[in-house]
């Protein structure tokens, strides 16, 4: 018995040790497919609790990055199918939604490039955020990507490129706007 | 224009914020109630397996029984060798059962509890200070059994809703 509540607590210390470090990154890849922090959170929460146990008959250790991303899509997308309603009201104010709350820490990056930047992010189509979420800040490769999102490494990168490209085309046009107006 | 390579250098800048402080703490508190309930089915389930092979706990004895057999069969041997008498023929050991019939009741094959949902309802301060959070947790047991005389499998499965207290790990 002991040795079971031994093993019980180096277990929770390992996955939340696994949950201290990843537990933004998985906050930020969440709230793509929630409208609020506090959905986002739920979200996060769920995929720990569905993580936990799928992990139980395969060694019970903390899972990989990409599987927990795949987690947290397959858990969005099971909120949404199970309330069309809620969903079709989701859907009218997502684009009104301020995602500083969650989306990147203002603080620490004040500069007006770095803000831009995260509301370019933000702008982005969810499947081009969801790649750039999990290379980015997930350091995911194509092939963990393409694995998480059920598509071809090669769509991931092509998105991934199509997204940079993108970000570097908004920060342009939003730059000159600015001074155009200065 | 920033080249594709300058604007993934800025990204990585860019510095995902932490779990609000409620959430980190529901779910530091369901990682604590899912690994003491993890503990807990270990427990029943080196149970349910002592029970699930009663042949298990049976072995020593009928290694013992298999070594007495041995000893009584080459004794009869040496002492029918030396004066073969009929009577001795009757007791053959042979005959004697090595294991125990098998039980007629249903066996305990193996036990399950699995979580069903977890709520963290608050925190609340014990007598000593300490802080818990108080968790609400539905757990469904299951236990199969099967009944070797008439060839059922039977199922029984139990929800139960329960309360736990798990203490409040940093801030």
């Amino acid at each position: 018995m002991a040795f079971f509540l031994w093993m019980a607590e180096a277990t929770a210390e390992t996955w939340q040790q696994w949950f201290d470090e990843n537990g933004p990154r998985l906050l930020l890849f969440a709230r793509g497919w929630s409208t609020t922090r506090e959905g986002a959170e739920d979200l996060v929460q769920e995929t720990m609790l569905r993580m936990w146990h799928y992990q139980a008959e395969r060694g019970g250790h903390p899972p990989d990055l990409a599987l927990a991303f795949s987690t947290i899509r397959f858990c969005g997308l099971n909120q949404k199918r199970t309330d069309t309603r809620r969903k079709k009201r989701e859907e009218s104010i997502i684009y009104l939604n301020d995602f500083e709350d969650v989306w990147l820490d203002p603080a620490l990056e004040d500069d007006e490039e770095a803000i831009l930047l995260r509301e370019a992010v933000q702008r982005l189509a969810p499947k081009l955020r969801d790649v750039i979420t999990m290379k980015i800040w997930g350091n995911l490769t194509f092939q963990e990507i393409a694995q998480a999102l059920g598509i071809p490494a090669n769509t991931c990168a092509s998105r991934y490129r199509y997204a940079l490209q993108q970000l570097a085309e908004e920060l342009q046009t939003v730059k000159e706007a600015r001074h155009e107006i200065a | 224009m920033k080249s594709p390579e300058e604007i993934e250098r800025s990204l990585k800048r860019l510095v995902p914020p932490p779990l609000s402080e409620k959430a980190h703490a529901d779910v530091s508190a369901m990682l604590a109630s899912l690994a003491a309930e993890s503990a807990a089915s270990a427990t029943h389930a080196t149970a349910a397996s002592s029970l699930a092979r009663p042949w298990l706990s049976r072995l020593p004895a009928s290694i013992a029984a298999a070594l007495v057999i041995g000893l009584v069969t080459t004794a009869v041997w040496i002492t029918m060798a030396k004066d073969p008498q009929p009577a001795l023929m009757t007791q053959s050991p042979a005959k004697a059962p090595l294991v125990a019939e098998t039980e007629t009741a249903p066996v305990l094959i193996d036990r399950m509890s699995v979580t069903d949902g977890i709520t963290v309802e608050g925190t609340l301060t014990a007598a000593d200070g300490s802080v818990v959070h108080e968790v609400k947790r539905r757990v469904q047991t299951r236990e199969r059994y099967r009944d070797a005389k008439k060839g059922y499998l039977i199922t029984i499965s139990e929800t139960r809703d329960e309360k736990l207290y798990t203490p409040k790990k940093g801030f």
